[in-house]
């Protein structure tokens, strides 16, 4: 019942946080009510006992990325005369419709699945969610190649970062 | 809380036989961190040999792929298959990235992209490729597609100073991340319901009767997600911008070797996880698979420009592609000789679209007017040579015996009549009589009209031995096609079992 009450107010603190994010004029606010919203999920994690997930959300999420977005704010010094504020085309709003009808079908389909894997709580194996299970399974279980692509992966990326953005080469 | 006991073997069995089964991909990415190292010490007048060691180390990997027999088996705990699917489709990728190395350099020159990264980068894209070809784990296959897509979102702007070459990569990486993050969303959905990222899992999961919302979702976004990557019908919004924009050799390579590989998902995912759900996919996947040919091949018809027909070319190319996907049998009955015709027409792709780029190469300077299909006039007089090459690139692009092209949308009509799709086919058949007569304007143009400027083709010996090896393999696969057509049955056979 508690845990219920904790879920829902989660979850509807980090939809409204979510809102907030795309109708905020002011970019540093929006910045803030992301943070809100990573802090939301972050909770959600724990409660499902993804406990070593949720401090992960935390440090990097609401903290090392956003510590990025707030730098990029800044040094962009974003103002809000650069808004184009809203602007209610037949083409947003087609796009809203849409967009609000595929967020529609998720809802329902998603609430009205019955799914092979709906797991009581009390089942979970007892190092669910610890760093030392999830270190197993990244590094001698199943996920070991993914792990190590995902290097791969950064590595493009920076190399990447770089080409594009170095004044001289 | 009790201790975990720690799994028993702590080096995965197999590892060895894993490790040397990926080889051809440990090459193709120890070659592009070489070139990051080896760039720092390079004159740069020297920039040509980067050229020449991509494509050794390409070689090398493609030899290695190809000779190496390696016996069907999972790796790396299920994430990776290796079959003769991954095989038929790494060297699809391989020679993609081999074919567009080749016009790179001196099209770089001219453009004013001097940085060996831009090889780097193509290596990596192509590693990206290849764990597409052999991913055989949603979460693998993700992991794939995004450092192929980082990469080419990076190749289509490395024209840093050129507007057009900017946008190109921002819209590409905008609409590109979008479409990530619904491929995504799916997969999660598709775990959700089912329990296991595994394709075959999953296919198990299915035949054990999990069906409904979340599944569905999943699927569907999981689609949407492909659909993206290979630009067909809604969701080719951005090809025709990104192919224009991004630079010739680019723009062949991504045309082809990312079409390929997202095919080459596409096809393992839908034919091994989703199977049981045909008869859920099968209809809108029809549905998307006409209507992307028939505006494919509407719109360039009405290209003046030949880098951008091309482009709308290869929207029409995926449709006639999608069609083999809708033709597979539920059954999994004579599944091979209908599915088979995507693996040929892809190669096929492979060649004739890269030879008509390496033309295009030859064409694009640093202006972007020079493309133009006008552009084309009196070619055949003054390098006849390399007019015939682009002829029958073309021609094999439009489907006319005796090339590569003909064979390979003869195999994709033949397997939708034998599904009976036959309404698909007389559509395929119809747009694809209206792609005859946008690919022979280029032809015509070049042999029929004389030049009113010279332009200024200077053709190198990379390019000219690139269009060369294409148009051997297009006249040769289309005279002799069936040892490839048998390798590409083993290929879709291995993959069902």
């Amino acid at each position: 019942m508690f845990e219920a009450l904790l879920f829902y107010t989660f979850s509807v603190l980090a939809v409204f946080a979510g809102a907030m994010v795309i109708t905020r004029r002011n970019a540093a606010s929006s910045a803030i009510a992301l943070v809100a919203s990573f802090f939301c999920l972050a909770s959600m994690y724990a409660m499902l006992g993804a406990h070593f997930v949720a401090v992960i959300q935390i440090l990097v999420y609401a903290g090392a990325i956003m510590v990025l977005f707030i730098f990029v704010i800044m040094v962009l010094n974003l103002r809000e005369d650069n808004d184009p504020g809203w602007n209610l085309s037949p083409r947003a709003v087609l796009g809203a419709g849409v967009g609000g009808l595929v967020g529609l079908t998720v809802f329902v389909g998603a609430s009205a699945a019955r799914s092979a894997t709906f797991m009581p709580a009390d089942k979970l194996d007892p190092g669910f969610g610890t760093i030392e299970q999830i270190g197993y399974t990244l590094f001698s279980g199943r996920y070991l190649l993914p792990f190590e692509v995902v290097s791969a992966l950064l590595t493009v990326a920076v190399v990447g970062a770089v080409v594009l953005a170095k004044k001289e080469l | 809380m009790s201790p975990l006991t720690p799994p028993p073997v702590l080096v995965p069995e197999g590892l060895s036989q894993d490790l040397a089964a990926f080889a051809p991909a440990f090459v193709i990415f120890g070659a592009a961190l070489i070139i990051l190292l080896w760039e720092a010490v390079v004159r740069p007048a020297d920039k040509r040999v980067f050229m020449g060691f991509s494509l050794t180390a390409i070689l090398v990997a493609l030899g290695l792929n190809v000779g190496v027999a390696v016996e069907d088996r999972l790796g790396f705990s299920g994430m990776v298959s290796f079959d003769a699917y991954s095989v038929f489709f790494n060297s699809v990728f391989l020679i993609s990235a081999a074919l567009s190395t080749l016009l790179s350099h001196d099209y770089l020159e001219r453009v004013g992209v001097r940085i060996g990264e831009y090889y780097s980068l193509v290596l990596f894209g192509l590693f990206g490729m290849m764990l597409l070809g052999m991913g055989a784990d949603l979460m693998l296959l993700f992991v794939g597609i995004e450092v192929m897509s980082i990469a080419f979102y990076c190749l289509s702007a490395i024209k840093r100073t050129d507007a057009r070459g900017i946008e190109s990569g921002f819209k590409y990486f905008i609409m590109g991340a979008f479409a990530s993050g619904i491929l995504l969303y799916g997969v999660s959905f598709v775990y959700g319901a089912t329990g296991t990222t595994s394709l075959q899992g999953i296919r198990a999961a299915i035949e054990g009767g999990v069906h409904g919302g979340m599944l569905g979702l999943g699927v569907a976004f999981i689609i949407a997600g492909f659909l993206f990557k290979i630009a067909a019908v809604p969701f080719h919004m951005w090809a025709p911008d990104v192919y224009e924009g991004a630079p010739a050799s680019v723009t062949g390579y991504m045309a082809t070797g990312v079409k390929a590989a997202s095919f080459a998902a596409f096809g393992r995912v839908l034919f091994v996880a989703f199977l049981g759900l045909k008869d859920d996919w099968a209809a809108p996947l029809m549905v998307i698979a006409a209507v992307t040919m028939l505006l494919g091949n509407l719109v360039a018809l009405v290209q003046d420009d030949l880098k951008r027909m091309l482009a709308y070319s290869s929207i029409a190319h995926a449709g006639y592609m999608l069609m083999a996907l809708v033709a597979v049998d539920a059954e999994s009955v004579g599944l091979n000789g209908q599915v088979s015709g995507l693996l040929f027409y892809l190669l096929a792709y492979t060649f004739m679209n890269l030879g008509a780029f390496a033309v295009l190469t030859l064409m694009a300077g640093d202006r972007d007017d020079l493309t133009s299909i006008k552009g084309l006039a009196g070619l055949s007089t003054r390098n006849p040579a390399v007019a015939a090459g682009l002829a029958l690139c073309l021609f094999s692009l439009a489907g006319i015996p005796p090339t590569m092209g003909f064979v390979g949308k003869f195999y994709l009509f033949a397997a939708a009549v034998r599904a009976d799709y036959v309404g698909l086919a007389v559509i395929a058949a119809l747009s694809g009589a209206i792609g005859v007569y946008y690919y022979l304007r280029p032809i015509v143009v070049m042999f029929m009209q004389e030049g009113g400027e010279p332009l200024s083709i200077r053709p190198t010996a990379a390019s000219v031995g690139a269009l060369a090896i294409a148009s051997a393999a297009i006249l040769y696969f289309g005279l002799f096609p069936s040892q490839l057509i048998e390798l590409c049955q083993a290929g879709v056979l291995s993959l069902v079992g």
